[in-house]
């Protein structure tokens, strides 16, 4: 008698989505492959999400927030489809390569968001004006409902931030202990 | 192991997909109004690139780019680093 197909020869019914691959490549549709494909859709889905974040959001400190975990988190995704890839060999590799992404993504992106802030950058509010009552400049839309000139506690006159260091003068406890900001 | 066609071509699909997102991106640092703006997107635009590297070490199976792969996410990581210090007076950002 001659032995059956490799396919059918299978002892768990293949689901649904094993089907259709098998339909696509015959014999070689393991379940490795199917985590593979769903790793790789899944990274490139979030790195999606983190360039819409970037087109929608009104402000840096919202771009970055898109960026820092939406990014991050679809490059370990990618990562993880190229170490199923890449099989047992390459993994440690592969390991060192998504632990520096994981810690240096979010790490660059508080740094860069922590000179924006001390370089004067209003993040943005729902009606447009600062906490100084200065329009905000993040490029979001403003409202203008009714001229309101604080908007909600803080009335922190600080300057507009025109400078960083006018603005940084302003900020009396960062600027009482430039050490202790480290 | 050796890369069979299917695993290949998702994972160029996967690549392709990125560059195209990445390419996107640029938009943000062309048009972003501040400089953290474009220093943000500068750095995700590496990171798809690091991915982009890995998953075409992946798909064309060289082991090799993984080093490639590497050494870009350390340079990425040292260029908003070195921004984000170029743009303050004093104190630290990390």
């Amino acid at each position: 008698m001659a032995p059956p197909a490799p396919l059918l020869a299978s002892p768990a019914p293949p689901s649904t989505a094993l089907v259709v691959l098998d339909g696509v490549v015959p014999g070689d549709a393991t379940a490795g492959t199917v985590v593979l494909v769903a790793l790789a859709a899944a990274g490139v889905f979030f790195s999606l999400v983190a360039v819409v974040g970037f087109y929608r959001l009104p402000d840096v400190y919202a771009r970055t927030h898109a960026a820092s975990k939406s990014e991050t988190l679809g490059a370990l995704l990618a990562l993880s489809a190229a170490a199923i890839a890449f099989g047992s060999a390459e993994t440690p590799k592969l390991l060192v390569l998504a632990l520096f992404v994981l810690v240096t993504g979010p790490t660059a992106a508080h740094a860069v968001v922590r000179s924006a802030a001390d370089a004067g950058i209003e993040p943005w509010t729902r009606d447009g004006i600062g906490a100084d009552g200065v329009r905000t400049d993040g490029g979001g839309v403003a409202i203008d409902r009714d001229g309101s000139g604080g908007s909600g506690g803080s009335g922190d006159p600080a300057s507009s931030g025109g400078s960083g260091s006018a603005a940084a003068d302003e900020r009396t406890p960062r600027a009482d202990d430039p050490e202790g900001t480290r | 192991m050796a890369t069979d066609p299917l695993v290949a071509d998702v994972l160029l699909a996967a690549a392709t997909a990125v560059v195209v997102l990445a390419l996107v991106l640029l938009g943000r640092i062309v048009l972003g109004p501040t400089t953290p703006d474009r220093v943000v997107a500068v750095n995700v635009v590496g990171t798809a690139a690091v991915v982009v590297i890995a998953l075409l070490g992946a798909a064309l199976d060289e082991p090799g780019f993984l080093d490639v792969a590497l050494v870009y996410a350390l340079l990425n990581f040292l260029l908003s680093i070195g921004l984000a210090k170029f743009t303050i007076e004093r104190g630290g950002v990390l």
